[in-house]
């Protein structure tokens, strides 16, 4: 009895999110930098991001959404093609992405943390005008 | 000892799904940067008539240059002069250029002219000069010269 | 004839001379263009002056009006003749006045070769604004 009310109250109380609470801490911002091709710029020749995700179990975790948020007067932005790639790795595992404007996803064991390295990429064939260029990728764990 | 792992169970699957979602930031910025080289300076040659001093005479050369450039900028070739002469000359020339390769102007002219670059890998241009007069050349040296800006 | 045969040789051989003892020529200068503000009425800017090739070379850099055609007054550069060894850069400093009732002033900066004949010579410009704090945008 007393245990069948108590399975109620847990039923019928909020969820509990302390065990399943995912967190995503951006380590390192990413930096972007000419290539030896002068239509690209990417972060492998600049600094790559690296993001640690903590606080979960089996987490399901996603790269999407690649974009140019912002670039300099002039440049022809429609042109321009942002992916991005990624390597994680966790105890025991790690899962790697090659360049992609879609998105990318893989679920990682348990473990402390996830670490995942980040790169962006632009990709423009008219090249780029003098100024400042940022991109950004959504990175996501659930 | 079940009815703990029940309670367990029961409060997991009560718990609601975590979510966490970031944007990642990437900055950078870009210069626009010009490299131009003059392999090849150019030689002037006279005609077998004496009133043209050449680089497309037999025995001339023309001048070679490399441009490279990233970003959106323009080449300006200045009106070409006679620069320096011998003493005694007493002038009345014409000074003209024509160049090829990156850009074309196929026939002589005296003016400036400007070439709009973009993005232009490791290209050559080829500049040919030349004096005319009518009333020839005194004995010495010549310099003719168009000043090439990337700007 | 002999006479123009004898000029012939001479200014073949003048011209040759000159070409050979020129040097060939090269420079690079990043960045091509900027803009800031400054508090005082002085303004700097820091530009890289390159030497891409395998030649050791002598390098005028000189403050000029925007045009490229005239040289600007009231501004400097620290090292206006530079010699960089091949496939190397330095860096310059550039400072120019704004003189008032300016409050905004562009000037030009052009590296060229200091020593080089033939019938071009190269230079690369760039342009450098700077603006008085709290004008403009």
């Amino acid at each position: 009895m007393q245990l069948r009310g108590l399975i109620a109250v847990l039923l019928l109380a909020p969820p509990v999110p302390a065990l399943a609470a995912c967190n995503v801490l951006v380590s390192t911002s990413g930096v972007l930098a000419r290539t030896g091709d002068a239509t690209v710029l990417s972060s492998e020749s600049g600094v790559p991001s690296v993001i640690v995700i903590s606080g979960f179990l089996n987490p399901s975790i996603s790269i999407s959404d690649p974009r140019l948020e912002s670039w300099p007067p002039g440049f022809d932005w429609t042109s321009a093609t942002v992916e991005a790639s990624y390597q994680a790795a966790w105890t025991l595992g790690s899962s790697s992405g090659g360049y992609s404007s879609g998105t990318q996803s893989f679920s990682a064991g348990i473990g402390l943390a996830v670490t995942v390295t980040l790169n962006n990429r632009v990709t423009a064939a008219g090249g780029f005008r003098q100024g400042n260029y940022t991109t950004k990728t959504t990175i996501s764990c659930s | 000892m079940r009815i703990p792992a029940v309670i367990a169970l029961v409060i997991c699957a009560a718990a609601g799904p975590a979510f966490a979602s970031t944007d990642v930031t990437f900055t950078g910025t870009v210069s626009d940067t010009c490299t131009l080289a003059v392999p090849t300076p150019g030689i002037m040659a006279l005609s077998t008539d004496g009133t043209i001093l050449g680089s497309d005479q037999t025995l001339g050369v023309p001048a070679t240059v490399t441009v490279l450039s990233l970003g959106g900028n323009t080449l300006t070739l200045s009106a070409p002069t006679l620069t320096s002469h011998p003493p005694g000359y007493a002038g009345g020339e014409t000074v003209q250029m024509k160049f090829s390769g990156l850009a074309s102007q196929p026939s002589y002219v005296s003016t400036q002219q400007t070439i709009a670059l973009g993005l232009i890998p490791l290209t050559d241009l080829i500049v040919n000069m030349q004096v005319v007069n009518a009333n020839g050349f005194v004995q010495g040296d010549y310099t003719a010269k168009t000043v090439l800006t990337c700007s | 004839m002999q006479l123009k045969a004898h000029m012939c040789a001479l200014l073949f051989v003048a011209a040759a001379g000159a070409a050979t003892a020129g040097a060939a020529g090269a420079q690079s200068l990043s960045p091509m263009h900027n803009s800031g503000v400054t508090p005082s009425d002085i303004k700097g800017f820091r530009l890289s002056v390159g030497n891409p090739y395998p030649r050791r070379m002598t390098f005028l850099v000189l403050p000029m009006e925007p045009g490229f055609k005239t040289a600007a007054a009231d501004a400097a550069v620290d090292f206006p003749q530079l010699t960089l060894a091949p496939n190397s850069s330095r860096q310059v400093i550039v400072t120019f006045r704004i003189e008032p009732p300016r409050t905004e002033r562009t000037i030009g900066v052009c590296v060229e070769p200091r020593d080089l004949r033939g019938t071009v010579l190269p230079r690369v410009c760039g342009t450098y604004t700077g603006r008085l704090i709290g004008v403009g945008g």
